[in-house]
């Protein structure tokens, strides 16, 4: 009698349910942890800023645009020290710069302004400013500010308005390919 | 005889469950306290944050700069996974900081810098040498 007590105390503690509730336990922290660990840090719209402080530092010398900023053929990516490949291959990063007079004509010869990188960040861009999210889209930062131009020997103002986007990531590298 | 033997019979049989149900326990909560020690020291999180700040910096510097970046943690996690060399590296063709603390990967992020850019180690420090492109090979 005593010992069929026993083996049902036993089956109650290490009972189905005490597994099951173990399991629940075991797989909810497993579950958190890896969430927390492998966590992106995501830094597109700090460099996206970034990117926006090396360009107006490079075309805004002492307040004044630099010279040849309204030809056709200005390459922004070489007067900026900006490697193309990450622009124009990877497609990674955008920058847009327009440029107005101070009755807010375009000065530039080319329409749509200075354009380098992925073309289709713009429009990610301004889906953004209507409020849509989405976790794939580029991080943008946009500045308008003041400068100075020299225009038939002239000193006048302007306003330039700089738009970058970064929608770079970053990845890991897998122990095949590290071999 | 035969009362004292059902006794001791008795005995045992409610004694080995409890202790069966305690080794379990105990098995399975060390287990998940090592199962997340092991991630908290794991390499993923500092790979990811220290090749992202490294080309942060890379960006934001201006040639003739240097850029010191306190490393310690990156090293120490290193160490414990057995790596001692080869923490950081900079790709230059594919212009990427490449970070891997331990022999099983690493993680790679780009920077939009033309420069070019040197690295070395100083104590637990990570020094960035930012160097007008060519620079290095006109003076060789």
């Amino acid at each position: 009698m005593l010992n069929l007590k026993n083996k049902a105390g036993g089956e109650k503690l290490l009972s189905i349910w005490w597994f099951f509730v173990l399991t629940v336990v075991g797989v909810g922290i497993v579950i958190a942890v890896l969430m927390f660990y492998s966590a992106d840090v995501d830094i597109r719209e700090l460099e996206s800023e970034i990117l926006y402080e090396r360009v107006s530092d490079c075309i805004v010398q002492d307040g004044f645009l630099v010279e040849g900023i309204f030809n056709k053929d200005f390459d922004l990516l070489k007067q900026c020290n900006l490697n193309e490949k990450i622009f124009n291959e990877d497609k990674l990063l955008y920058i847009n710069i327009q440029i107005f007079d101070e009755a807010g004509n375009n000065l530039r010869e080319v329409e749509g302004g200075i354009e380098e990188g992925n073309s289709q960040f713009p429009r990610q861009c301004g889906f953004q400013e209507k409020g849509v999210e989405a976790k794939h889209y580029a991080k943008c930062f946009k500045k308008n500010s003041l400068v100075l131009y020299t225009a038939d020997g002239k000193i006048k103002q302007g306003k330039i308005e700089v738009l970058t986007a970064s929608n770079n990531q970053g990845r890991k590298i897998p122990f095949i390919e590290n071999e | 005889m035969a009362k004292g033997g059902f006794g001791k019979r008795g005995a045992s049989d409610l004694l080995y469950p409890v202790v069966i149900f305690i080794v379990v326990n105990l098995l399975f909560f060390s287990m998940l306290l090592i199962f997340v020690y092991r991630q908290q020291s794991g390499a993923l999180i500092y790979e990811q944050a220290y090749a992202k700040q490294i080309a942060m910096m890379i960006d934001y510097a201006k040639p003739e700069m240097g850029v010191p970046i306190n490393f310690s943690k990156g090293i120490e996690i290193a160490k414990k996974n057995g790596k001692t060399s080869g923490l950081v590296e900079i790709d230059d063709k594919n212009r990427e900081v490449i970070v891997k603390l331990d022999e099983r990967g690493g993680y790679a992020f780009k920077y939009f810098s033309d420069y070019d850019v040197k690295i070395e180690f100083a104590d637990n420090f990570l020094l960035i040498y930012i160097k007008e492109k060519g620079e290095e090979n006109a003076k060789s």
